[in-house]
């Protein structure tokens, strides 16, 4: 009844004094109003004169949902083969730029293609070769990561007003979605005095992606991939960066003898290759095959304790009683009722008679079997408490060259048939270091451990025995850091994981792998598509040492490249070889 | 459920079903397979043209099509705030023989419909459908609404007709118009327009239930009968247009009738014949039937001109747009004065239903 009160602007001509049509207007003369000349004057043209547009070559398409929880959702203009997952995209929003990857590319679930497909009418015009008022019936949708929100202050502000800040908002919808540049993302990716370039970001590989090493070394870290997949390599352009910015000594257990002066795989210069035999310091446990320059390591038998054996002898299906009895054996030994003085030997040693009541005697013969092995070992030796002072073994050695900033590789030589010796030498020397770190808390330079193999250690069945599972969880105040490099990461104990800070996901094969590789990671699910999707050598890269989580393909490691890289002036190798017999003449 | 299971109520309605069923049965009975190769229907009143698809190039296609949404019912002045868009539409053929989107022009309108007729005192049209829509009580907007969309359709259609020369200018549904003058101008405007540039002008219905050939089945399963269509590859049906006679049409039509009607079946593996008015070309429906067929070759509707799905589906998203719009009037309603309830009471959803009605609200009781 409101209306009914309202008088009509207008002229009020034709109006009734009284009744429903005292308020309406004069007259609409709707087919007047409409004219031919206004339909087109008054209409859009959508297809400018030019024809329809031809899509730039960056465009993918428009937004068409998002969530802040979910990601964002585009219909795509492009071929679905022409995007990859991973592919860095900037969805242009009304003010704010989204920088997100691609995570996933489907077609929509109600799909008029299957009405079509495999028709035999094959003298007809296919479907999609009619340019639909409405684009094309067929697209696909991509799904996206944002990464960060790119936020421009003002237009003239130039580049250092843009602000990052986390996906916490979504960009408005139909919002232009196109290939990230690098200009949209050089300043993402700045660098500090403390950063180094790891590789080129995938989809805009000229665009070099830092990490910040400081951060890294800081807390555990992991490096995840499949064996192939470059792992190794890209393990050794992280170590190269933390010796070159001299942020912390490494300590490398060099299985494969890579880390010294050149790998056989790969043909890729070791440590001592880029920085000199100075810096990096080579300890071989085997003299026949020691690479040059390398100190010898040894270690005295007395210093093995139950938890080294038990680490070692852990993939070779130790029963509970056996477990228990190197206890038991290694209780003896330090109350000093054993026959020797040192668990090895004691265990070889024993007999029916010498045995502690507790230990059975099958049991023992048993544990002989599975101990013989480390009998005769040249870098395993005896030696008295007044011996092993004037002759320190290489454990020291190894605490004196931590302390003056120096990275140390063990090479295994011959040892590295068995994976026993590895294991065995890694608890060893890792005990030692974290006992004297404990204890002179501070008194010793940022350390970083570099463990391959990492599951053979902290794989939930070995993590009680093995002293890597503690370093992760505690080590981190006194100043050594884990870095964990396997390629089996369904393996190792999955509390390992919460305690990794930055992690490095190269391409793995077993589904397994991948979810533990990924375990605590945000957006797992998203990244999984992304991860199935790796090339060889292409690395995930995400955490606390990278401004945005992003998929790298690292810098081919060769001399020329780590020289350039790295900033060096001239390399080891090229020292050692510029060197002539003239020069030596006078030595 | 007690009233389902009542029996007597059960069995007066298996005897009613029984007698519908037995109806349709008698009707398909006498155009049973078996009996097809036996009766010829014989349609003493058609012409045929056999024709082919020529191998000159293409005539530009532009066709025209509208739709409307209805964003506030006024209940108190039955009348609706309602948006209406046409589409014009143009493809042609590149010289690899791909279609391609050239023209793709909108038109959307908001108007006040109103089965009132002292708001269009004035008009020249709209008081007498008014006139005639309040014979269909309850759907006096839904007329009066479809005829300003025709209004708009055939404006654009005009403009068209202008606009091109040596085109096919279509429109969706048949060229027939209302017994008034002003409709009767305009379309014969259309028609000298087009004569003049030489266009083909043509309505094409999507699905027609006419009975010019005075047969129990309608015109267009008839002739599909007639001439054994089928959309198998094994079985192409010739291609063909099927003139009837004037004087049928004539004799049957209750409209203004522009130009000749066809049925025309444009494609060998199109499944049916479809209604073709031609406005223009009458003397060379060979020829013009065959440049229409270069249109009707898409894989998605064999026989059909696919320039018409394309301008069918940019007019039907108006609805897709209903929200934009609604969002526009909603911004306009505020410091206009008028009640909030108005409006409130008016927001239609996307049943056409408006929020205030009080069927709304029964409805609504009828779901407790």
């Amino acid at each position: 009844m409101h209306l009914m009160a309202k008088k009509a602007t207008g002229s009020g001509a034709n109006v009734q004094p009284n009744g429903a049509d005292e308020f309406l207007p004069d007259d609409l003369k709707l087919v007047k109003d409409i004219s031919e000349s206004t339909i087109e004057s008054e209409g859009v043209e959508l297809v400018p004169a030019s024809g329809i547009r031809e899509f730039a070559t960056d465009e993918v398409g428009e937004v068409v949902g998002a969530a802040v929880t979910v990601g964002i959702t585009v219909k795509m203009i492009r071929e679905p083969e022409t995007l990859r997952v991973g592919t860095p995209l900037i969805v242009e929003g009304g003010m704010l730029h989204f920088y997100s990857l691609t995570t996933d590319i489907a077609y929509p679930a109600s799909n008029i293609a299957v009405a079509f497909a495999n028709s035999p009418m094959a003298s007809l015009l296919p479907v999609k070769d009619v340019p639909g008022v409405r684009g094309s019936p067929f697209y696909a949708l991509a799904s996206l990561n944002c990464l960060a929100i790119l936020e421009p202050t003002t237009a003239d502000a130039g580049d250092e007003a843009v602000i990052q800040r986390p996906f916490d908002t979504i960009p408005r919808l139909l919002s232009k979605v196109r290939l990230a540049r690098q200009d949209d993302l050089r300043m993402v990716f700045r660098g500090s005095e403390n950063s180094g370039v790891i590789g080129g970001l995938n989809g805009i590989e000229e665009l070099q992606v830092p990490i910040d090493f400081l951060e890294l070394i800081k807390v555990p870290f992991g490096v995840f991939g499949s064996t192939g997949s470059g792992k190794s390599v890209f393990t050794k352009i992280l170590s190269s960066w933390i010796v070159k910015l001299q942020l912390a000594s490494l300590v490398i257990f060099d299985v494969m003898g890579e880390y010294t002066w050149r790998s056989h795989e790969g043909d890729t210069p070791g440590l001592a290759a880029l920085f000199g035999d100075r810096q990096v310091i080579t300890m071989a446990l085997d003299q026949e095959k020691a690479p040059m320059g390398a100190e010898e390591f040894f270690l005295y038998k007395e210093n093995v304790s139950a938890g080294d054996l038990l680490t070692a002898l852990s993939d070779q299906d130790l029963t509970t009683p056996q477990i228990n009895s190197i206890d038991i054996l290694y209780e003896e030994l330090t109350k000093g009722t054993a026959t020797k003085d040192n668990l090895i030997d004691y265990i070889l040693d024993i007999t029916e008679k010498t045995k502690p009541d507790a230990v059975n005697a099958k049991t023992v013969n048993a544990l002989k079997n599975r101990v013989r092995k480390f009998a005769n070992l040249p870098f395993l030796r005896t030696g008295t408490p007044e011996e092993q002072k004037e002759t320190p073994d290489s454990l020291k050695r190894i605490l004196e060259l931590l302390r003056n900033k120096k990275t140390i590789i063990l090479n295994f030589g011959r040892f590295t048939d068995d994976k026993a010796y590895y294991m065995f030498i890694a608890n060893i020397v890792t005990r030692r270091i974290r006992h004297e770190f404990s204890k002179n808390e501070g008194t010793y330079p940022q350390t970083v451990i570099l463990l391959e193999e990492a599951h053979k250690f902290l794989s939930p069945e070995v993590g009680q025995f093995s002293i890597f599972g503690k370093i992760a969880r505690e080590m981190r105040k006194y100043g050594l850091t884990l870095g964990i490099v396997d390629q089996r990461p369904s393996q190792i104990h999955a509390e390992v994981f919460s305690q990794l800070a930055n992690r490095f996901i190269l391409r793995l094969s077993d589904p397994k792998d991948v979810d533990a590789a990924l375990s605590g990671v945000g957006e797992a699910s998203q990244w999984k598509g992304i991860l199935r999707g790796l090339q060889n050598r292409q690395v995930v890269a995400m955490g606390t040492c990278i401004t945005v989580p992003s998929i790298v393909t690292p810098w081919t490691f060769n001399d020329a490249n780590a020289k350039t890289m790295l900033g060096l002036s001239k390399i080891a190798k090229e020292v050692k070889t510029s060197i002539t017999d003239e020069d030596v003449a006078d030595i | 459920m007690t009233e389902i299971n009542d029996p007597s109520r059960s069995q007066r309605l298996e005897r009613d079903i029984g007698n519908i069923l037995a109806i349709v049965k008698e009707y398909y009975g006498q155009y049973a397979p078996e009996a097809e190769a036996e009766e010829i229907i014989s349609f003493p009143d058609v012409e045929e043209f056999p024709f082919t698809v020529p191998g000159t190039p293409a005539m530009p296609f532009v066709c025209v099509d509208g739709s409307f949404t209805d964003l506030v019912h006024l209940q108190e002045l039955d009348a609706n705030i309602t948006m209406f868009r046409v589409s014009t539409v143009e493809y042609n053929f590149d010289t690899e023989g791909k279609p391609v989107l050239t023209r793709h022009h909108v038109i959307d309108k908001a108007e006040l419909v109103s089965s009132n007729v002292s708001f269009y005192k004035d008009d020249p049209v709209l008081p007498e459908v008014i006139r005639i829509a309040k014979q269909f009580e309850g759907r006096e907007l839904d007329i009066v609404e479809s005829m300003i969309m025709y209004l708009i359709e055939q404006k654009a259609l005009f403009a068209a007709a202008r606009r091109y020369s040596n085109a096919i200018l279509a429109r969706d549904g048949s060229l027939t118009a209302f017994f008034l003058p002003e409709l009767k101008t305009l379309i014969d405007e259309i028609v000298t327009t087009c004569e003049a540039h030489s266009n083909i002008l043509i309505g094409i219905s999507k699905d027609s239930g006419t009975h010019y050939l005075d047969q129990p089945l309608v015109d267009e399963a008839a002739l599909a009968k007639q001439y054994a269509v089928s959309s198998s590859m094994e079985s192409p049906c010739q291609t063909i247009a099927v003139r009837i006679a004037p004087r049928s049409v004539r004799r049957l039509h209750k409209f203004i009738m522009i130009g000749d009607l066809f049925f025309a079946h444009l494609h060998p593996f199109a499944e049916k014949f479809f209604r073709v008015d031609l406005g223009t070309w009458k003397d060379d429906p060979v020829q013009a039937f065959g440049e229409l067929a270069k249109y009707c070759t898409w894989e998605a509707t064999p026989g059909f001109p696919f320039p018409l799905v394309e301008a069918h589906k940019s007019a039907k998203a108006i609805r897709d747009a209903k929200d934009f719009y609604l969002d526009q009037v909603i911004e306009g309603w505020r410091g206009s004065g008028i009640p909030q309830d108005v409006l409130l009471g008016g927001l239609i959803d996307k049943y056409g239903v408006a929020a205030g009605k009080f069927h709304t609200k029964i409805d609504m009781i009828s779901k407790i």
